[in-house]
């Protein structure tokens, strides 16, 4: 039934190939499309892709409450079409109704256009990024199936006494994830003979492996959004100039310029810096190579963005960014926006997204980075401090400016870091004391999660005796010197506070540090 | 390439953004202890308020990053954009202003209660009035999300958390407390005559009823409609006479819950779990009804909501053990509800040592035999303490023999087993002669002083 209601849009799909194979002169034909029912289901997986880079990824539990409330309060994009640039392509849609007015024809014709032109490239390009996101994506997908199925088997075999283990399954995949993604690797995987005693081990053992592979194959993936972004763009105008010449559709034109009002639906594809930027840049290499054919031939040759740039000098770069930033400044507030709203408000919001892409230019201009791994060494959101000796006890500090880590995290990293290798036997009890560094918005805070020793017998990994304490970290001379409780009862002598193994931190943070070891771990 | 179309339901792609977790909060007692102490000290929540900041600080950072990319992605309204854009001021002023000097006021202790906050918004937007670029309206409104701060956060010992404001505290405590309390007691199964607060079952009319459904004999079932029981239709009166001297602070276990702690969550416990069942049934008036009566220097009896959270929150385990004016406190009270003879009155005492101030003048006659007894034993125990016994037992005695009222006494001795060997146990026993028995708990048991309370003393009432 829902056949025959789609029917219209399975035209405008079909319309679309051939559009394309008038254009480019072949088709691409190792994709996918889905179209969700259910708009607000592509919002989620929209705002997934975005923040883990594939659409199957496991969040932390932080991320997912903070996207929840941000949905609840409406403040997620909706944009009509996602593409995740594996091999076959992914291509998401929201559908648009199903009877389309010839507005909403065009714009998923267009949609569409741009999407294979995605495809089209995955296919035929030298470079290994879409092969490695269709692996990342495959990992992704076994990760999530062995989760719910350990979940499974452990709240099976133990009669539900295993009520914690999705959260902590699920926050341990999100952690350590991003943690070797970014190069911090100090996890403790159980010995392979651990395998056998419980399920518990058995899991950690091959998702911790997992997540190494993976984090191993994300980070040799090359850098080629750039080109991807520019071929779709470039397409996508040649067809809305080919099918508004064709006269299949009409489009106003504004009053007071006559330039065209192109459908609202269309704004995630015209209005965003990036396609901007990268179609402005795949046309003057149009300008060098003079015949399209060999243009294309070109860009499939990439293997990464850093090859693409390299065709142009760096004058010439920074000449493309300033005057289109320039000129993107002058219309887009003016046509994709309320003439209510004040100029600065919006434009903000633009020249923000034009920074990103300058930063990420020049960085790989510069710097030559082909793979994002180099990308991600050069500013770390996560990354290991060293350690601070207090006694005998060895407490960890991490810098961590990424907003899947939030306190109830920091279990994870406390329960196994491989850092205590000597110190523990089984897997649980490291008492891994910890303090990380956090920017969020506008504060930067020193987080401490401190565990005391257990007495009773825990019901889950979340049943410790833990201490958080979190301060500001602050150049300000009165911080850090609170006047405190009048009744700490037994508070423990600390003998011995040893910060020489600590690397790279600012006096604030030491500051911070010393704040937190005095005043919080051995409060309770 | 050929193309096909499937359909995939919404239970093969699951929605990304749901919470993997079971929900389902398992508040236990010793949580419940913990709850209780943050409630009462302000103090002591400050990882929780600094949790808090900072879980706002990065959902609000979350929220700009998205609006951000909504601005530029996707097609808006001219109302929409104006709130998007306001939203967005508002988040970032905050963000970068707000939080940080909260979360420094936190630190510094400064800001514990619900009045705090509300004293700090007006500060702070007093502050701010000329600057111009904030709409002050939708700031005050949004601060507002401030108050948060002060809640209590529980966790459970499965990691899912729960934040309470300190308003609902007391509710919230009360109501897990007590459906854990009817549940603990419907657990018992239905094989002989059991005593419940709602009747009691008649075996024999059950078993017949049972025949007649069933057709069979024996039958082969008992339904749940076969179950007869004698309706309660008398009113009882509950006093809990909760001891709250100096020794009440002892701890009982880990985690630090004091001997009071477990003795006022037990009363919280059964006092929500009166009235749910109250609820449960609908009657013309409450068939029971709980009060309180701390053991204390003038003790006041504790009846409604108001006085339960107040003893909640202040209550304190000092001083010597007032507890013959509590008795006589409570009998006072008891007098002055009901005039008519058609009532249960229930005392149960909780105490763990021995009452130690003696009330002059008493009413009531004290028996010889007792005097005697301790008169002719060598010990240890201090007079005041045996004149008390004595008077106490005076007191019973002629409650048992009064025939305006049903009363019935029992009396929980808080310690290990060990006391039965003590004098306080063989004190306490002689005190009691005729009278009822003495029920040892073992502290260390407190969490099941409310089942063990219902099933052998108010069940019988």
């Amino acid at each position: 039934m829902l056949k025959e209601e789609l029917a219209e849009i399975i035209v405008v799909y079909k319309n679309a190939r051939e559009d394309f194979k008038t254009l480019v002169g072949e088709t691409p034909e190792n994709y996918r499309v889905l179209i969700f029912l259910n708009p607000e289901m592509h919002v989620s997986v929209n705002r997934v892709l975005e923040v883990t880079g594939t659409p199957q990824a496991i969040l932390t539990s932080e991320q997912i409450t903070n996207l929840r409330a941000a949905r609840i309060n409406d403040f997620l994009p909706t944009s009509k079409e996602t593409v995740y640039n594996s091999l076959p392509t992914l291509i998401y849609l929201s559908v648009p109704s199903y009877e389309l007015d010839k507005e909403q024809e065009f714009t998923l014709r267009i949609m569409f256009i741009h999407a294979f032109a995605h495809a089209l490239m995955n296919e035929k390009t030298v470079s290994n990024s879409a092969r490695t996101l269709a692996q990342l994506y495959q990992l992704d997908v076994i990760l999530k199936e062995l989760m719910s199925n350990n979940v499974y088997q452990l709240n099976k075999v133990s009669q539900n006494k295993h009520v914690w283990a999705w959260q902590y399954f699920q926050d341990l995949i999100g952690v350590i994830r991003l943690f070797t993604e970014a190069g911090v690797e100090d996890f403790y995987t159980p010995p392979e003979d651990a395998r056998k005693y419980t399920l518990f081990n058995n899991f950690s053992i091959e998702a911790i492996n997992l997540i190494g592979e993976r984090a191993k194959t994300a980070r040799k993936k090359h850098l080629h959004d750039l080109i991807d972004e520019g071929f779709a763009h470039y397409i996508q105008q040649k067809a809305i100039d080919y099918l508004l010449k064709k006269e299949e559709y009409q489009l106003p034109k504004r009053h007071e310029d006559r330039s065209i009002m192109y459908p609202r639906g269309l704004k995630a594809l015209i209005a965003p810096p990036i396609g901007v930027f990268s179609q402005i840049t795949v046309s003057k290499l149009l300008t060098k190579y003079k015949d399209e054919k060999k243009m294309f031939e070109k860009l499939f040759s990439y293997a990464s963005d850093i090859e693409f740039l390299e065709e142009f000098s760096w004058d010439e770069i920074k000449d493309l960014l300033a005057v289109n930033k320039n000129t993107h400044s002058e219309y887009v507030v003016d046509h994709w926006h309320s003439a209510r709203s004040r100029w600065s408000d919006i434009w903000s919001v633009y020249a923000y997204g034009w920074r990103q892409i300058e930063e990420y230019v020049s960085k790989v201009y510069r710097r030559k980075y082909s793979t994002f791994g180099q990308l991600l060494d050069d500013n770390p959101s996560i990354s290991s401090k060293g350690y601070i000796k207090v006694d005998d006890k060895k407490v960890y500090v991490f810098e961590a400016n990424d907003y899947g880590v939030g306190i109830d995290q920091l279990v994870i990293l406390h329960n196994h870091m491989a850092l205590y290798r000597d110190d523990f036997k089984t897997i649980l009890p490291a008492f891994a004391d910890i303090i990380v560094f956090k920017k969020v918005g506008g504060i930067h805070v020193a987080t401490l999660f401190a565990v005391h020793k257990t007495k009773y017998k825990s019901l889950s990994p979340y049943h410790l005796p833990v201490i958080t304490r979190a301060v500001q970290v602050t150049k300000r001379k009165d911080a850090y010197k609170f006047e405190l409780d009048d009744e700490k009862e037994e508070k423990f002598e600390i003998r011995n506070i040893d910060y020489t193994h600590l690397k790279k931190l600012t006096q604030p943070q030491r500051g911070a540090i010393s704040y937190l070891i005095k005043e919080g771990l051995f409060e309770l | 390439m050929p193309h096909r179309i499937y359909f995939i339901t919404e239970a093969e792609f699951a929605d990304p953004l749901q919470h993997y977790s079971n929900q389902e909060f398992v508040l236990e007692f010793e949580d419940a202890a913990q709850v209780l102490k943050l409630w009462r000290n302000p103090h002591l929540g400050r990882s929780s308020r600094e949790g808090a900041v900072l879980s706002i600080a990065s959902k609000n950072a979350v929220a700009i990053e998205n609006i951000l990319q909504r601005i530029m992605n996707t097609p808006l309204t001219a109302p929409e954009e104006e709130r998007l854009i306001n939203e967005m001021k508002l988040l970032r002023f905050i963000g970068e202003r707000v939080l940080p000097d909260v979360l420094e006021r936190v630190n510094r202790n400064e800001l514990q209660t619900v009045e705090d906050i509300l004293k700090y918004i007006q500060e702070l937007l007093k502050e701010i009035k000329y600057e111009g670029s904030i709409d002050l309206q939708s700031l005050a409104e949004k601060l507002n999300q401030l108050k948060d701060i002060v809640d209590i956060e529980i966790t459970d010992a499965f990691g899912r958390k729960k934040r309470i404001s300190r308003e609902s505290v007391m509710d919230l405590l009360g109501k897990i407390l007590g459906r854990y309390l009817v549940k603990q007691i419907s657990d018992v199964p239905i094989d002989e005559v059991h005593k419940r607060p709602r009747g009691t079952i008649r075996l024999k009319e059950t078993y017949r009823s049972a025949i007649l459904s069933s057709q069979t004999i024996p039958p082969t079932e008992v339904k749940q409609e076969d179950i007869m029981r004698i309706k309660k239709d008398r009113r009882s009166l509950v006093y809990l006479i909760v001891d709250m001297s100096q020794s009440m602070r002892k701890t009982v276990f880990e985690g630090g819950m004091s001997r009071l702690d477990g003795a006022l969550l037990t009363s919280l416990s059964l006092y929500y779990y009166f009235k749910t069942l109250n609820r449960r049934k609908r009657k013309r008036y409450d068939m029971f009804k709980l009060a309180v009566v701390p053991i204390r220097k003038n003790p006041k009896v504790v009846d409604s909501d108001k006085d339960m959270e107040q003893l909640l929150l202040t209550a304190e385990a000092r001083g010597k053990t007032y507890m013959v004016q509590s008795v006589l406190a409570a009998i006072e009270h008891a007098k002055k509800q009901h005039k008519y003879k058609d009532i249960d009155i229930q005392f149960t005492i909780i105490t763990d040592g021995m009452p130690n101030v003696p009330s002059y003048p008493l009413k009531y006659k004290t028996s010889s035999e007792l005097k005697r007894y301790f008169s002719e034993i060598d010990t240890n125990t201090k007079p005041d303490t045996i004149e008390c016994l004595v008077q106490l037992n005076g007191i019973f005695s002629s409650l048992k023999n009064d025939r305006s009222r049903n009363w019935n006494i029992s009396y929980f001795l808080m310690g290990p087993e060990s006391l039965r060997n003590k004098e306080i146990y063989i004190h306490t026993k002689q005190m009691l002669k005729g009278i009822t028995r003495p029920i040892l708990v073992d502290p260390a048991q407190v969490k099941n002083l409310g089942e063990q309370i219902l099933k052998e003393s108010i069940l019988h009432a």
